[in-house]
């Protein structure tokens, strides 16, 4: 029988990506944003550098705006190419009842500009990401990732898959914490690093040939 | 409280196991190995769900991706059934079988490509999805992985790791 | 949120989700679009592009007499209730239609419309009273008439684009949204897939091998010695061309500077800060051709490199002959063959784009150590390449790739290593060779 050990790599994109990891107490509640937001007039920005969890915070909002039972819409832009869809959700988006997310605000670069001005036009409530506030739109929150919340993470992420398989020695507290320290607090460059240790202990070297 | 109004609660983020359906997938022969080519026979069976509150019931037979790049995914077989008034689900509403929506089986030949594998910072992997869909919107899915052909798992070529 | 269960090969993995599916809201934006455009278009043609077209190919020359002259004055009002007047030259017209004359005033077109009334005035005294004029009438109204034909390319080219822009933006957001409404993603890709799978095929699809990459590149040139010449994919051509890119734009620049700066000097004028400017950027002008021609002589030193193969695409434990011919001026310390199993993943989230690649097998075909070709002639081998009985096929997908290829890693005396990468494509082995059972292994893959 061949070595058909299925064995899943709890960094893998597929459990590590925004949305799919649980909200972590590094900002306020979801709620107590969304409340945040209403003061601000309905707009905000989730300001943060790469890999602070910008994205998951989004979505975890965006679930929050659905339990309370508005029509939620969630986009991410790429380039200036996406103006279209963003004029278009924020144009499908306007009036009370409705909730939009648009994550990666600055791909439009200045033609975001007239487009957030749009929204401050329409009803509804809009929050979007960006790495440094802009005088386009009110800061909702700024992110800081800190070294607790990612020893958090990585205990949960690891505490999945089946013991005997993952070396305690691998992933302990110091090791975090350099691996934390050496992306400069960007989770998502910790977790491709943490998915390449996570492969080489649970797999042996090929033999020479 | 109604029956539609127990579903609605089953289907609020879930404050344990209980409150989510189940779908339990067995494959023909308790076979999960297969062959390119073979014909994979999967059987499911839904529980802890109120048959009033879906609306569709989704089978599909998926290769994805799964590693360090975005997931890809292939769709190799794929049957939607729409549920009556009376939540009975079929593609034919004469199907003598309506009663048994909650169980349901299929078939598809499997093809040639691409083999389950697994690789460093790409593994592909096959699997069955149930997916149920409820009055409201929202969705439930189920995935049960099978694997295709016989590939060796990679190995890195030199351990990094003291 | 809870996290995904990790599972084994029969317990099954749930998740549950409310997709924020496209709405009914993002397809009434586009379909208003679409119908915007629709409307925008329909009224460009009727009422600019289709007079415009009646005008050259309908109206009915005749020769007519200037009999009157004036001014036609408008008042517009702007969005800020501002009012402005315009002023117009115009002709009356005198001409014949069946032996009866008709009088008609022509006013000029907008080009000539102007806010000044004496200019207008001007504009008149090119013409003289009793004057004769070729003019053009309209058969269905011969009170209208024109002194002028011919078509406003840019008028028709708005008429169109502006309209059709608006008419495609919308179509293919409404069939986005419509697509995306209320669709799982794999029935989504079902219904893609079965739309799309007669129109895009590959030569592996051809033979049956979904997701296997297509290999119509890899033979479609043939070998002198053996079936196929495998092309190259080779990162020093590329590095050759950037530098070369990099060095003639870069010593432009400096060019230009330089002719300033010397102009500057014979005029008797000294721009310090040009000529601040100019050092470094001649230094580094200097190193980006050097570093140029440096890569151009170990491109032409090395020679290039050429790999001929029995056959393909490969199978898993196929045996196939390759014909190596290394050329070039300069000896080797060391020539190696390899083969070369390579991962390749690319993730983007927000603002990051990474795509990373890992060879996860190698294998050493053959080695050559102090390989001196006579002068004028290439290096050439024949060699035999096995590959694994359980090799992994080939894969491509949109952000993934599993690929083989061949590798000839070289070290010339005096100049720095090379690489060259020559892909290859491996379909899964015959289905008859593993149905019913485990085919009995021949070479193992290294584990």
């Amino acid at each position: 029988m061949t070595d058909r050990r299925l064995c899943s790599n709890p960094f893998a994109t597929r459990y590590t990506r925004p949305g799919l990891l649980s909200w972590q107490p590094v900002t306020d509640a979801p709620e107590v944003l969304l409340q945040r937001l209403e003061r601000l007039g309905g707009r905000g920005a989730i300001c943060g550098p790469h890999g602070s969890g910008k994205s998951t915070l989004l979505r975890h909002l965006a679930a929050a705006a659905a339990g309370r039972g508005w029509q939620t819409r969630l986009i991410g832009l790429r380039s200036k190419a996406d103006l279209g869809r963003a004029l278009a959700a924020i144009v499908a988006a306007a009036g009370r009842g409705h909730w939009l997310g648009i994550d990666s605000w600055e791909k439009l670069g200045p033609a975001g500009r007239p487009l957030a001005w749009l929204t401050a036009q329409r009803g509804g409530q809009i929050v979007v990401t960006t790495h440094q506030p802009t005088d386009s739109w009110p800061v909702l929150v700024n992110i800081r990732p800190d070294e607790e919340t990612f020893h958090r993470l990585v205990t949960r992420l690891l505490r999945q898959v089946d013991g005997g398989l993952i070396s305690a020695a691998a992933f302990d507290a110091p090791q975090l914490s350099a691996i934390f320290r050496r992306h400069q607090g960007n989770f998502r460059e910790a977790f491709f690093e943490l998915y390449d240790r996570f492969e080489q202990v649970t797999r042996r070297p090929a033999r020479p040939e | 409280m109604t029956d539609r109004a127990a579903a609605g609660e089953a289907m609020r983020p879930p404050v344990g196991p209980a409150a989510l359906p189940r779908i339990v997938v067995t494959f023909l022969a308790d076979r999960a190995e297969y062959a390119p080519g073979d014909v994979l026979h999967a059987r499911y069976r839904v529980e802890a769900v109120d048959p009033t509150t879906i609306t569709a019931i989704e089978r599909s037979v998926v290769w994805y991706t799964e590693g360090k790049g975005e997931e890809d995914f292939g769709v190799v077989f794929f049957d939607r059934l729409v549920a009556d008034r009376s939540g009975n689900t079929a593609d034919k509403p004469a199907d003598p079988d309506l009663n048994e929506w909650q169980k349901g089986s299929f078939s598809t030949r499997l093809p040639p490509s691409p083999l389950s594998y697994e690789g460093l910072i790409v593994k592909i992997r096959w699997c069955v999805r149930v997916r149920l869909f409820f009055a409201g919107g929202r969705d439930f899915v189920s995935e049960h992985v099978f694997f295709v052909g016989d590939i060796p798992v990679a190995r890195p070529l030199e351990l990094a790791v003291p | 949120m809870r996290l995904p269960t990790f599972f084994s090969k029969k317990r099954g993995e749930r998740r549950t989700g409310s997709p924020a599916w496209g709405s009914f809201g993002e397809g009434s934006f586009y379909a208003g679009l679409l119908v915007a455009g629709l409307v925008l278009g329909g009224l460009m043609l009727t009422g600019v592009a289709v007079p415009e077209w009646r005008i050259n190919n309908h109206f009915v020359a005749v020769e007519g007499r200037l009999v009157g002259k004036g001014i036609a004055h408008r008042t517009t009002t702007d969005l800020f209730g501002r009012r402005r007047q315009s002023w117009r030259p115009a002709v009356l017209l005198e001409y014949r239609v069946d032996e009866v004359p008709v009088r008609a005033w022509h006013t000029g077109g907008r080009g000539e419309a102007t806010t000044d009334r004496q200019l207008a005035l001007d504009l008149l005294g090119g013409w003289r009273l009793g004057q004769p004029v070729r003019c053009w009438y309209d058969p269905d109204r011969i009170e209208t008439v024109v002194l002028k034909r011919g078509y406003n390319w840019w008028l028709w080219l708005l008429t169109l684009l502006l309209p059709g822009a608006l008419v495609a933006f919308g179509t293919a957001g409404l069939v986005r949204a419509a697509g995306a409404w209320g669709r799982s993603e794999e029935r989504q890709a079902a219904e893609i897939g079965r739309l799309l799978h007669p129109l895009v095929r590959s030569a592996a699809d051809e033979v049956g091998f979904p997701t296997v990459p297509p290999c119509d590149n890899l033979v479609n040139s043939p070998g002198t010695i053996q079936r196929f010449r495998l092309p190259t994919e080779s990162p020093e051509a590329w590095s050759l061309v950037g530098s070369g890119l990099f060095a003639g734009l870069w010593n432009a620049v400096v060019v230009v500077l330089a002719v300033a700066a010397g102009l500057d000097l014979a005029g008797g004028r000294t721009d310090w800060w040009l000529f601040g400017l100019l050092a470094p950027f001649a230094l580094v002008g200097m190193v980006a051709i050097g570093l140029f021609l440096r890569r151009l002589l170990l491109a032409t030193a090395v020679g290039p490199t050429h790999l001929e193969i029995s056959d393909h695409p490969l199978r898993p434990g196929g045996r196939y002959a390759v014909h190596l011919s290394q050329g070039g001026s300069v000896s080797f310390r060391r020539l190696e063959l390899v083969l070369e199993l390579e991962e390749q993943a690319t993730y983007q989230q927000g603002t990051d784009v990474r795509t990373e690649k890992q060879v996860v097998w190698r294998e050493s075909i053959r080695r050559w150590d102090r390989v001196e070709p006579a002068a004028g002639t290439p290096f050439e081998a024949d060699v035999q390449v096995q590959v694994p009985a359980r090799a992994m096929h080939s894969f491509r997908s949109a952000h993934n790739g599993v690929g083989w290829r061949l590798v000839l890693r070289g070290v010339p005396d005096r100049w720095p290593a090379f690489l060259r990468v020559f892909p290859l494509v491996i379909v899964p082995a015959e289905a008859a060779t593993v149905a019913g059972g485990w085919a009995r292994p021949g070479r193992e893959v290294a584990s």
